[in-house]
């Protein structure tokens, strides 16, 4: 039961359509941050996030510090993550995913892709 | 894709785009004239990078694959493996303007697939002949971290946070503005029915007087609250014009500066919308006949480079917009010698050179010898009047020959709700846009002077035809020895109007006349609702102009000061 996604991105338009792909999780709450430090904020002032969709490239704190952090928190540290990757930056993919993030979609990402991996990552 | 591309969805890629671009524009600029240093070039590659990532999002395969093809070729210029300058700079410029092209494109109502075919083998032949072919750029962590490593003031200046802002659909603030509208126009009649009722029921009366008294507050605050959630700083007008002066400095062979000033000056965005094709006809002007190639420049002593300065402020209820270059200035004599050419001026006909300047303004007038790309058609200034007179403002033009030149355009803040004067004419009340009146006097009948068979006044050293309102409305009066004479501008010109009293200053809203009664009625451009319920006529200047113009024997300029 997913009740909170946290989803970081510096682009108003990533972040509207998570609004669409997302909304077929009835009461899951979306909370939004526009960059690693925002995102940090969310996670301290929301409580109960089920899930992390992490955009990498942000200005102020990138996705990869952002994460670096958040593994130091004995809080948020099993938060499953999804690094959220973009075409020629698949060396960001992999550090991000041998810091402890669960999986990854590739930029530009089908509803569905999105949603199995959240689906196969947040299952029991 | 599996969804629907939603208009909604388009239109904030759209607005996203242009903010990249904005930036992409701007750091061509800066690195045009500082030079290509790392971390200027490494600073569009965070906005590229979000540009790529929407693009592919939102299907535009072609736009995404040429913003790598441009990060590429930043990220190369960053680490100094290719340099950013001369023939390259110039591709990237006209890239950069093939990529707006496609994406405007793309998100218009045609929707078109944009090509960008030759611009990608364009950029592919400049890497080529650079000697690194198109490869993967070196290791990503210290290019992700250089992107991210913005201090927060550049962060700050690329993108600003926008987690505090929303989005609205610009019509609902209209509609809201309407709201208001009717809200102040019920309001002030509460007014006049408290004052009513408190002479009639005291006690009653003044209780009804408090809450009336308070949603009279409220509504004000109310009002001005949602005039100013519609006002935008002029920056986002004026953001694009470096680029244009440099592209049509660069293709005159000119070498032309423009500095900007009061880019925070808040103005409605309706006004917004409707300031930049006037703007830009007045810098491609400037650029185009007023600024000197460089060795003319040389001759006359001047700096080679040309400078314009386009600044803004706001003056009370007005915004002041002036453009000022330091060219040639504007010749009085080839300016008539045109107008006689062109039948708008008789061969014996004289006019005082301020008179003359003002002929720029007319329909089809120009003082081009050469029919340039830039100003083609002859299309003149005639534009820009029209424009201004849609905002309800006013534009004057100084010039001093060998010197320079001055426009000045004076704003209303905002369009639907204006501030007007009010006057008698016989019985009746009418409202004239505050905006087109340059200044009222008292005259004396006598001090009319008859020309070509028209009463003409003279107003310090113009003289200025005169126009009885009574007599164009119908309406009996004004038969004193003296009245007011309230002049109005439009473009250069003056009109006088000859009115009984003068009633003072109000906002109001406009509300727009049935297409029937507007055109049944020369001179009429709305009409407003008093707090008595009365219905005042609003004039419309413009109109006022046309038909003084349209009585005359022939078309002629004279004694139109």
């Amino acid at each position: 039961m997913l009740r909170k996604i946290l989803a970081v991105d510096d682009s108003a338009l990533i972040h509207q359509m998570y609004k669409l792909f997302l909304s077929r999780y009835k009461n899951c709450k979306l909370v939004s941050a526009m960059n690693g430090l925002e995102a940090l904020d969310k996670l301290g002032q929301e409580e109960g996030i089920d899930l992390i969709l992490l955009d990498i490239n942000m200005p102020v704190m990138n996705g990869l510090e952002f994460l670096q952090r958040v593994q130091k928190e004995n809080a948020y540290k099993d938060i499953p993550v999804i690094i959220i990757s973009t075409e020629g930056k698949e060396e960001d993919t992999i550090r991000g995913l041998k810091m402890g993030a669960r999986g990854y979609v590739k930029k530009p990402f089908q509803a569905s892709e999105l949603h199995s991996l959240i689906e196969k990552i947040t299952s029991p | 894709m599996e969804f629907e591309v939603s208009a909604e969805l388009v239109s904030i890629y759209l607005e996203d785009a242009r903010e990249q671009l904005a930036v992409l524009d701007d750091v061509l600029l800066r690195i045009e004239r500082e030079g290509a240093r790392p971390e200027l070039v490494a600073s569009v590659l965070g906005p590229l990078h979000t540009l790529k990532g929407n693009s592919g999002m939102i299907g535009l395969v072609g736009v995404k694959d040429y913003v790598h093809r441009l990060e590429e070729v930043f990220g190369r210029g960053k680490d100094g493996v290719i340099a950013l300058a001369g023939g390259l700079l110039d591709r990237l410029f006209e890239g950069a303007s093939a990529l707006r092209a496609a994406i405007e494109a793309a998100c218009g109502p045609a929707r078109e697939t944009p090509d960008l075919e030759a611009a990608q083998q364009a950029l592919a032949d400049v890497l080529a002949s650079a000697g690194a072919p198109a490869e993967r750029p070196a290791p990503a962590a210290p290019d992700a971290k250089a992107a991210a490593e913005a201090k927060p003031g550049e962060a700050g200046a690329l993108g600003p946070t926008r987690s505090a802002m929303v989005r609205v659909d610009f019509a609902k603030l209209d509609h809201l503005l309407n709201l208001v509208g009717e809200l102040i126009v019920n309001r002030t009649k509460l007014d006049e029915l408290g004052r009513r009722f408190a002479s009639e029921a005291p006690v009653a009366g003044a209780a009804l007087a408090d809450v009336v008294h308070q949603i009279g507050a409220v509504s004000s605050q109310l009002q001005e609250t949602i005039m100013d959630v519609r006002m935008l700083e002029v920056r986002h007008v004026f953001e694009r014009f470096p680029r244009l002066v440099r592209d049509l400095a660069h293709q005159q062979g000119k070498q032309v500066e423009l500095v900007l000033q009061g880019e925070d000056t808040r103005v409605d965005k309706a006004v917004i919308d409707e300031l930049g094709e006037p703007l830009v006809h007045l810098i491609r002007n400037a650029v185009d006949h007023g600024l000197e190639p460089p060795a003319e420049r040389r001759r006359r002593g001047k700096s080679e480079t040309g400078t314009l300065l386009l600044s803004a402020a706001q003056e009370s209820n007005q915004v002041v917009i002036t453009l000022v270059d330091d060219g040639r200035g504007i010749d009085a004599a080839s300016v008539r010698a045109k107008a006689i050419e062109r039948g708008l001026l008789g061969a014996d006909e004289t006019l005082s050179d301020r008179e003359a300047i003002q002929l720029i303004f007319t329909e089809g007038f120009s003082t081009a010898t050469t029919v340039t790309d830039v100003s083609g058609r002859g299309v003149g200034l005639d534009v820009v009047v029209k424009s201004m007179e849609r905002l309800n403002a006013l534009i004057e033009a100084e010039t001093i020959p060998g010197a320079g030149t001055k426009f000045t355009l004076q704003l209303p803040l905002t369009l639907a709700i204006i501030t007007v004067l009010m006057v008698d004419v016989g019985s009746e009340v009418y409202a004239l846009p505050s905006g087109a009146v340059v200044e009222s006097l008292r005259y004396a009948r006598k001090d009319l002077v008859r020309m070509n068979g028209r009463d003409t006044l003279r107003v310090r050293d113009r003289i200025v035809p005169f126009v009885h309102l009574a007599e164009l409305f119908g309406r009996s009066g004004g038969t004193g020895d003296e009245a007011y004479a309230v002049i109005v501008g439009r473009g250069d010109k003056r009109l006088g109007l000859s009115v009984d009293r003068l009633r003072g200053q109000q906002d109001v809203v406009i509300k727009a006349l049935d297409a029937v009664v507007s055109n049944a009625h020369v001179g009429i451009a709305g009409a407003t609702i008093l707090g008595d319920g009365r219905v005042v006529l609003i004039l419309d200047v413009a109109s006022l102009f046309e038909s003084r113009r349209g009585r005359s024997a022939r078309p002629r300029v004279a004694a139109e000061a």
